[in-house]
């Protein structure tokens, strides 16, 4: 299902920066933006360096002719207004290419930002939401999707910085972030908006996959959890620890609004927004105590599970696939 | 530079000027006298003294200490994030810290430390015995230092604020944030804000009323220019945040909505409000270094400064673009793209003037010979970092850049640049150079240079790296990070850095422990051969004469000024009322006006201070009833301390040297009283404007929810008597012949504000708003609180007012304080009329 | 008061266009789509008149006698560049969509 993706960590390297490796559209503007504006800050502070050197060390003549209102009136003004003035332009028409409102019919996904993970609803075409999934968002490659950003609570940022520039989540408002990836893979993203207490570890991951593999994702995410007869062991724990409280597993009774939507846990790259990779050995740690990984995270840590019930409790989650 | 001689401003003969340097022998006891009068403090006295010799030095040290106590705390960050996966910090603990660092640096130490500069200097820079309100300047520090101190302690009671130095809500909202940590961050910065704006209402003035005669606009020292500047731009940048504080704080304590959107707030509101200050703040601190540095250049250099008239409007420029490109900080928030547009035009156009001094100065060291001592080698280094700074400043304000780089350690490494090269280097080059100015021993060059080497070392050492860090995708303000991810050479390669940067700055600690010797009899003198008024000799009283300034470098220019001035051979030579006085002089050509009497040292600031200071800790720790009392007893002191005013001299006019005759009472205009409540209410008008802006924004979010005001008898009752109310204050003036019908009109005046206030008040609580449930309720009533504000001060004054008459003390021969309360109760007349015509005439006019 | 006006008045008439431009700025956003073209009039409008009313504050503290050079060439100097700067202060709202 993810033979075209690499493993969940090599997606959050940060070498090559991802700033200056765009995966698309969006993104590759802004990489030669990037490279552009260092050049002309390096040219600029050479000339700065060259200037402050002539003014100290030159013979008195050189010195004499740059001793005067001459300089300030070329270098100091002159010469930054024609740099600005290219730059201005450069990045208005730029900024007026990639604000560009998403196409009728384009694909549309609400990312809200939660504290401190990512709720990601799936739109259909009458702009309802088909199915929710958390932590990630799933993409057919080779088109560009708008990702509708909202808050419930504070204000978030979703930065992919493969994919786009980031863009705010705020309560009240619904702010639209256009991504497209040209190749299938895996590209990182964190929240970039200070959000309070485990802000630093905010995560969450962008799958491209290529469009027929997005649509049986999709098809697979749509459907209700399986039933799960190997796990009823499990799903007892479930039940029993009240998590269905905060947690939804569709087809079951769990309903919960709070947290994530459980209803595919096992297909996730990550658990608590990116934090540690999926496995039932770390399923089972995070539930048993996720404040220890996690501080300050709403979902409060299980002491109360004992051992086999923690195994049995992940073994049913890592099943639902 | 100097053509025709412009024409006089006030009348005054500028011809007169020819009489000095006069000759002669003074008369014996001339100088005994005004030491006397000067005299240093002894015991207590040490904490009431007004003296800015005293009051500048205390004001620099708190600001350094505040450096240092930050400095600190990023250090603590440093270490956590030296490793990914630290426990040296916990999440909660750094999240304070980070916040404390930010807030600190800004509120304790970078704005104070430039006002701490200028009240230090500027006196002796313009020729002044010291600033216009010497008790006001003590009283800033006074309430900066308590209140920064306890504001600081919260951090070792796990209270600190912890929601970024910005504060953004609905982070900081009572939901998301329940402690009182952002509490202390309201009110301790409420408070600071208070201190910060009466120190520039002080530089304002001193900068406009007490310059030496002859001192004209042109003559007028860089430095000072930039304070000016300075003081202006804080007028009105700080009300904006004023506000917003006080509105944040609201709807914490009382669940105004104005920022919950929920309720018909909305987040973005803060984010104007807070960053309309915000930006212009950077320049706020970045100006007076600049104006230090333009001070220093030529000094080093020994040449005048190059295109000093470019500098000037530079400074200018600066004060007027700077407020145009708050909303750059705004670029990943789906502003719309024409506003976005706007600002990144602005934000780029905001470089040129840095562009013209950095030249500038480079084009001084050119036409000059630099020596490589402390000052010029922190001079030179905080250009180069200035200027990397400031590129990638240009950067971030390309919008499509800037959504690649905000809220990550990019911008982290930008800010630090432009603030450490802008603002610290010059700083450190200002003590360098001023030290000997105020001490009996210079600063240690082997040591400075030392100082110098590890500081630009260390800053590159921790700030490069973290331009990659940025771009490899590390978002700010995070108090961990994962392993594997790239981070962690970078980040380790900025801890050492910053730990460099600290070994310097702990060994010009102990230069200054070595050698900083101030209040002395002695001092290190012009050691750097600066051609400013601030090298004459002088003594606690500053200068022995008040010279007339014929050049913008005097001492450089002006042959044997220094020894006429020590002789007595200018203006001002001693005491002739027999108290603490200075020349006022005009705002433009310092032609001289009269005489002021300056205040002697009292304790009643000092209490003012405390109380104010225990007014919002207790505020904070929600005592109320403790507050309130520790309010009145703050006004109470302040009311005491006005009481000395305002008193006529016996003597009318006085010879100020050279047979040269000025008044000893002033009212109107050319007093320093009346520019200070003038630019006091410029604060009330901008904190107005700022409510009116945050009206019509909430407005516009929501406009099919606001509700139709109360009805039209209320609103015609309230602006009727507001009208006349603003009549009769202006008629109270003219009326002093009969101090009973003055003191009268003044109380009628306030009678009908409060009036006013009242119906317009229960109009709106019989029209069913509610503050909590709307926000058209919350901001139309803190609208209407800041007049009940204004009104409840207007009531004092009247209540003053009235006190006064009763001791004889209302009437044509002292018409100062009638003549301010005048002006403020006018002021509050116009504020009650705005205030009704926004709230019941916008959306729906009289319909 | 004068000397101040004469300093001040271009960067103020710079910082009145800013705000005006603000304000028709945040105005557009909200209106309807018909109301867009008359605001941009209004907006080309004040526009001119602030360059011009720029460019006429530096013509006359330049020729003003009643000061020195220092103020005159600030004021001048000032002026003019705020009528520049008011050009270049609304390119974006041209050309932005």
């Amino acid at each position: 299902m993810q033979t075209d993706a690499p493993p969940a960590h090599e997606s959050l390297k940060g070498w090559p920066p991802p700033a200056l490796d765009p995966a698309g559209p969006f993104a590759a503007p802004l990489n030669s933006l990037t490279w552009g504006l260092l050049a002309m800050t390096a040219a600029v502070l050479l000339v700065v360096v060259v200037a402050v050197a002539l003014a100290l060390f030159a013979p008195r003549a050189w010195r004499r002719k740059l001793g005067g209102e001459r300089l300030v009136w070329i270098a100091g003004l002159a010469f930054p207004v024609v740099v600005l003035s290219a730059l201005l332009v450069w990045g208005l028409s730029l900024t007026n290419r990639l604000s560009e409102p998403p196409r009728p019919g384009e694909l549309r996904i609400r990312v809200t930002g939660e504290m401190w993970w990512w709720r990601v609803g799936y739109l259909d075409a009458s702009g309802r939401e088909a199915f929710q999934d958390a932590n990630e968002i799933h993409i057919p490659t080779g088109r560009p999707v708008a990702l509708e950003l909202e808050s419930t609570d504070v204000i978030h940022s979703l930065w992919i910085p493969r994919l786009n520039g980031k863009l705010d989540m705020i309560p009240g408002r619904r702010n639209i972030l256009r991504i497209q990836a040209d190749k299938a893979g895996e590209y990182g993203a964190q929240c970039a908006e200070f959000c309070g207490g485990p802000h630093a570890l905010m995560a969450l991951v962008v799958v491209a996959h290529a469009p027929a593999d997005y649509e049986a994702w999709k098809a697979r995410q749509a459907a209700p959890a399986a039933p799960a007869p190997a796990h009823t062991a499990g799903k007892a724990v479930f039940d029993r620890a009240g998590c269905g409280a905060c947690h939804a597993i569709r087809g079951t009774d769990a309903n919960g609004l709070a947290g994530p939507d459980l209803t595919h846990v096992g297909s996730r790259r990550t658990l608590g927004a990116g934090v540690l990779p999926n496995n039932q050995g770390t399923l089972a740690g995070w539930i048993g105590d996720s404040q220890a990984i996690k501080p300050g995270n709403r979902m409060p840590a299980y002491p109360v599970l004992k051992g086999q019930e923690l195994r049995d409790l992940s073994a049913y989650l890592e099943s639902l696939k | 530079m100097n053509g025709p001689p412009p024409a006089s401003e006030t009348g005054f003969d500028t011809a007169l000027y020819e009489r000095f340097p006069t000759r002669g022998r003074r008369p014996k006891g001339e100088l005994e006298r005004l030491e006397a009068i000067w005299c240093a403090p002894k015991g207590w006295q040490w904490i009431t003294v007004i003296n800015n010799n005293y009051v500048g030095v205390y004001y620099v040290g708190a600001a350094m200490l505040f450096f240092v106590l930050a400095g600190v705390l990023a250090l603590l960050m440093r270490t956590q994030l030296a490793l990914p996966m630290q426990g040296v910090l916990a999440q909660e603990t750094y999240n304070q810290i980070f916040t404390m660092h930010g807030t600190v640096m800004m509120f304790l130490f970078a704005v104070p430390a430039v006002e701490a500069l200028g009240v230090l200097l500027l006196p002796q820079m313009l020729g002044a015995r010291d600033l216009p309100f010497p008790r006001l300047s003590a009283y800033a520090f006074w309430a900066y230092l308590i209140g920064g101190l306890a504001f600081f302690c919260s951090l070792f009671f796990g209270l600190a604020p912890n929601g970024g130095w910005f504060m953004y809500p609905p982070l900081t909202s009572m939901t998301y944030s329940p402690g009182i940590n952002a509490d202390f961050w309201l009110l301790g910065i409420g408070f600071i804000e208070i201190s910060a704006i009466a120190g520039a209402i002080e530089i304002i003035v001193g900068v406009l009323k007490t310059r030496a005669p002859g001192m004209t606009l042109d003559k007028l020292p860089v430095f000072a220019w930039a304070m000016l500047v300075f003081a202006g731009m804080i007028i009105i940048a700080f009300p904006s945040v004023i506000l917003a504080t006080t509105l944040l704080e609201l709807e914490r304590a009382l669940g105004w909505p104005f920022f919950d959107a929920a309720r018909g707030g909305d987040p973005m509101l803060w984010q104007h409000l807070f960053w309309f200050f915000g930006h212009p703040e950077v320049y706020i601190i970045f100006l007076p270094a600049a104006g230090a540095m333009s001070t220093i250049v030529p000094a080093v250099a020994r040449t005048p400064l190059v295109g000093h008239w470019m500098v000037v409007l530079a400074f200018l420029a600066t004060g007027f673009i700077s407020f145009g490109v708050w909303a750059h900080h705004m670029f990943t928030t789906g502003l719309p793209g024409v506003s976005i547009g706007m600002f990144s035009a602005a934000s780029m156009a905001v470089s040129l003037p840095a562009g013209v001094q950095v030249f500038s100065w480079i084009a001084t060291v050119a036409s000059g010979r630099m020596k490589f001592n402390a000052p010029g080698l922190f001079v030179l280094g905080s250009l180069l970092i200035f200027v990397m700074g400031g590129l990638t400043g240009v950067m971030a304000a390309m919008v499509p850049f800037d959504w690649q780089a905000h809220d990550t350690y990019f911008i982290v490494a930008h800010l630090h640049y432009v603030l450490i090269g802008g603002m610290v280097f010059p700083l450190f080059a200002a003590i360098y150079y001023w030290t000997p100015m105020v001490s009996a021993r210079p600063l240690s060059e082997r040591l400075g240079r030392w100082t110098f080497w590890l500081m630009f070392a260390g800053m590159h050492l921790a700030f490069l790296p973290m331009h990659l860090t940025g771009l490899m995708g590390m978002p700010r303000r995070v108090y961990t990070y994962a392993a594997g991810r790239d981070w962690e050479w970078p980040n380790l390669i900025s801890t050492l850095g910053a730990f460099v940067f600290a070994a310097g700055v702990l060994i010009w600690v102990i230069d200054m422990i070595r050698n900083f010797r101030p209040f002395g009899t002695s001092e290190a003198g012009n050691v750097y051969g600066g051609g400013g008024l601030e090298w004459l000799p002088a003594g606690l009283y500053s200068t022995r004469s008040i010279p007339v300034v014929r050049s913008l470098y005097p001492l450089w220019d002006q042959k044997n000024l220094a020894r006429d001035v020590a002789a007595g051979r200018y203006f001002l030579p001693g005491a002739p009322t027999g108290g603490r006085e200075t020349l006022v002089t005009s705002p433009v050509n310092a032609e001289p006006q009269h005489l002021l009497r300056m205040p002697v040292p009292s304790g009643w600031h000092v209490w003012a201070a405390v109380f104010t200071a225990g007014f919002f800790l207790l505020l904070t720790v929600q005592a109320y009833a403790a507050s309130v009392l520790s309010g009145v007893l703050g006004i109470a002191c302040v009311l005491r301390w006005c009481w000395f005013l305002d008193h006529p001299l016996p003597q009318k006019q006085v010879d100020v040297g050279a047979g040269i005759e000025l008044k000893t009472y002033a009212s109107g205009p050319s007093s320093t009283g009346w520019w200070a409540m003038v630019v006091t209410l410029v604060v009330g008008g901008m904190v107005l404007a700022m409510s009116v802006f945050s009206y019509v924004f909430l407005w516009s979010r929501n406009p099919e929810a606001w509700r139709p005001p109360p009805e039209v008898s209320s609103l015609v009752i309230a602006a009727v008597s507001a009208s006349v109310a603003a009549v009769l204050a202006w008629l109270a003036r003219r009326a002093l012949n009969r101090p009973w019908l003055a003191t009268a009109m003044v109380l009628a005046a306030a009678g009908l504000l409060v009036l006013a206030f009242g119906v317009d008040l229960s109009a709106w609580r019989g029209g069913g708003l509610e503050p909590h449930a709307s926000a058209q309720g919350a901001i139309v009533y803190a609208i209407l609180s800041w007049q009940g504000f204004f009104v409840a001060v207007a009531a004092i004054m009247g209540l003053y007012v009235l006190l006064r008459r009763l001791y004889g003390y209302v009437g044509p021969d002292r018409p100062a304080t009638i003549e301010l309360v005048g002006l403020f109760l006018g002021y509050t007349a116009a504020q009650a009329l705005v205030g009704l015509c926004v709230t019941r005439l916008f959306p729906g006019g009289l319909s | 008061m004068k000397t101040w006006l004469s300093l001040l008045g271009g960067l103020a008439v710079w910082a009145g266009h800013f705000l005006a431009a603000y304000v028709i700025a945040s105005i557009a956003e909200i209106a309807d789509p018909q109301h867009r073209q008359p605001l941009m009039m209004v907006f080309v409008a004040l526009t001119i008149a602030c360059v011009l009313a720029a460019s006429a504050l530096a013509l006359r503290s330049w020729r003003t006698t009643r000061q020195g050079v220092f103020v005159r060439r600030l004021s001048a100097f000032g002026s003019a560049v705020a009528a520049v700067a008011i050009v270049w202060q609304s390119l974006p709202v041209y050309w932005a969509r």
